[in-house]
C-alpha cells in the first residue's frame, strides 16, 4: 500500500508516493541516498539515526516516511552550505571529536537542535540533549568540548556585536 | 548493510483528521485491531520486534483538539494525548506546581524520544514502569477517552487492569489527562535505572503531599515497578497521615510500602532485589516532596531559593 506525500529535505521538495511501511531511515537512505543518516539499533536506542524533523531532533528509524508528510527534514548532508562545513561540524573536526564516524552524524544533528532550542547551554544542558546519542569510541568529552565551543563562540560574538 | 534491520511488514496507515473520519474507519476495518500510532517511540519498536504486527495502522496526530496543555476554569490541569513528554517538561505550570510530572518526563528515554513520544501513548501502552503512570496515579488524575460510542472519563486507579492490560476497549482513543492542581501540595518522583538516560525503570516512586506544622496532613504514594499494574501503597499513606515528617516514620513507610509490592523477577532485574530497594525509592521520594514544603513556605514571604 502507498500513499503520495511532500517532504522538504535539505531544502529540496520531494513529491513522493512511497509504501506505508517504510520508515523515513529507509527513505533517507534508500531512496535519497543519503548515506549520513546512520542505522544502528533500528529501535530508538542509539539515536545514530536522528535527523531534524522541522528543526526537531527525532529518531528516523521510529518515524513512517509517510508520517513526515508536509514536513522539512534536516540531515547531515543539509548542514553543509556551498561547500562549507556549519560550525558545528567545524568543531567536531578540530575538537578531535570524531573517531570512527559513525555516531558523529546523530550527534551533530542533536547538538544543532539543541542550540536552536536554547542558545547558551551549560555543560549539563549539552549532556542531557545528547545523552541518548551513543558512541562507542567513547569519545563523548571531546563532542562535549565541541558543542560547548561553538556555543560559546556564538555568545562572544554576539557580546562583541553589542 | 550486513546487519541492516528487516522491513516493517506490510500494514495499511491511515491518518484521518476527523473522529467522524476516525469512526468511519473502524466501521470499514470492523474486525481489525487498529495500532494507534501517535509518537511511534512504543509502536514502531514493538512492530519492529514483532511484538505487535498491526495490519492497520491509525495515525492520531491528524485528528483535532488532543494538543496542548491548559488549565481548566475548575482548577484543573488538561493535557492532551499529543502532548509530547518534551512539551511536558518544559510546561511552566508542570515544572512549578506538578514537579513528580516534570520529573517524570524529564528522565523518560532520549531527548528524540521525548520529543516524538506522548502522553497519551506512554499510558495507553499499558507499561507498569511507564514514567508517567505512578505520578499520574500519586495525583489522583482522570483520563478522557473517546470512542464511536462515546467518551468516558476514566480515574487513573481503575485505568490499569493487569499487565499491559488497560480499561481501554479495542478502537477507544486517549484523549487528554486531567489533573487537581492543589495549593500547598509538593510532590516527587524517584526512578532506579541502570542508566539515568534512556533506560526504563526498575522501580519507581511518586509521591503527593501536604504538610502542616510538621505534620503529614494528605499523602499518596504511587509505584512503578512493583507489580503488574502502577500500585498506589495504601497502607504505606494511611500510616503517614497524621504523623510528624520524622526519619522513623519514613522508614516506616517505606517497608510498608514494599510489603504492599508483588515485583516480578524480568530481565530488568529480580523480584527480590526489586522488593529491597523500593523502600528506598518510596523514602526518597517522601524526603524530596517535604523538602519542597519548605519551598513553599519560603515562596510565601521567605528568602528566594
Amino acid at each position: 500500500m502507498k500513499k503520495t506525500v511532500v517532504l522538504t529535505v535539505n531544502d529540496v521538495k520531494h513529491r513522493e508516493t512511497l509504501l506505508h511501511n517504510l520508515t523515513l531511515l529507509e527513505y533517507l537512505r534508500e531512496s535519497l541516498g543519503l548515506k549520513g543518516v546512520k542505522e544502528g539499533c533500528g529501535m530508538g536506542d542509539c539515536a545514530a539515526c536522528t535527523v531534524l524533523l522541522d528543526e526537531i531532533p527525532v529518531n528516523a528509524c521510529l518515524t513512517l516516511a509517510v508520517e513526515a508528510d508536509g514536513c522539512r527534514i534536516t540531515t547531515i548532508e543539509g548542514l553543509c552550505k556551498d561547500g562549507r562545513m556549519s560550525e558545528l561540524q567545524q568543531a567536531f573536526i578540530e575538537h578531535g571529536a570524531v573517531q570512527c564516524g559513525y555516531c558523529s552524524p546523530g550527534m551533530i544533528l542533536t547538538a544543532q537542535g539543541l542550540l536552536a532550542e536554547n542558545p547558551d547551554p551549560t555543560e549539563p544542558d549539552v549532556r542531557r540533549a545528547l545523552e541518548g546519542n551513543l558512541c562507542r569510541c567513547t569519545g563523548y568529552q571531546s563532542i562535549v568540548a565541541a558543542v560547548l565551543d561553538v556555543a560559546g563562540k556564538r555568545i562572544k560574538r554576539k557580546g562583541s556585536w553589542a | 548493510m550486513v546487519n541492516k534491520m528487516p522491513a516493517l511488514k506490510p500494514f495499511l496507515y491511515e491518518r484521518p483528521s476527523s473522529l467522524e473520519q476516525l469512526t468511519a474507519l473502524l466501521a470499514d476495518h470492523a474486525g481489525m485491531v487498529p495500532g494507534y500510532l501517535s509518537g511511534g517511540t512504543d509502536l514502531l519498536v514493538a512492530m519492529r520486534t514483532g511484538k505487535d504486527s498491526p495490519e492497520l495502522v491509525v495515525d492520531l496526530k491528524g485528528l483535532p483538539n488532543l494538543r496542548g496543555i491548559n488549565r481548566c476554569e475548575d482548577g484543573k490541569l488538561w493535557i492532551g494525548a499529543l502532548a509530547t513528554i518534551h512539551s511536558l517538561e518544559v510546561n511552566k505550570t508542570i515544572r512549578s506546581q506538578i514537579t513528580l510530572l516534570f520529573e517524570a518526563a524529564q528522565s523518560l528515554g532520549s531527548w528524540q524520544v521525548r520529543n516524538r513520544g506522548t502522553i497519551g501513548g506512554n499510558l495507553a501502552n499499558g507499561a507498569p514502569t511507564a514514567n508517567t503512570a505512578a505520578p499520574l496515579l500519586a495525583l489522583d488524575a482522570e483520563i478522557l477517552t473517546w470512542s464511536p460510542v462515546g467518551k468516558r472519563r476514566i480515574p487513573v486507579a481503575s485505568f490499569w487492569l493487569g499487565a499491559r492490560k488497560t480499561a481501554l476497549h479495542t478502537g477507544e482513543i486517549i484523549t487528554g489527562v486531567e489533573i487537581p492542581l492543589k495549593q500547598g501540595s509538593s510532590s516527587a518522583y524517584t526512578k532506579l535505572g541502570p542508566r539515568k538516560a534512556m533506560d526504563i525503570a526498575i522501580a519507581s516512586a511518586a509521591v503527593v503531599l501536604s504538610l502542616d506544622r510538621g505534620i503529614i496532613q494528605e499523602v499518596r504514594i504511587a509505584m512503578g515497578g512493583a507489580g503488574p499494574t502502577p500500585l498506589r501503597a495504601r497502607s504505606a499513606e494511611a500510616y503517614l497521615t497524621g504523623r510528624p515528617a520524622l526519619a522513623e516514620n519514613l522508614i516506616q513507610a517505606g517497608k510498608l510500602a514494599a510489603s504492599e509490592s508483588n515485583p516480578r523477577t524480568s530481565t530488568r532485574a529480580t523480584r527480590e532485589y526489586r522488593l529491597s530497594v523500593i523502600p528506598v525509592l518510596v523514602e526518597r521520594s517522601i524526603r524530596s516532596a517535604l523538602k519542597r514544603q519548605e519551598g513553599l513556605v519560603e515562596e510565601n514571604g521567605g528568602e528566594d531559593r
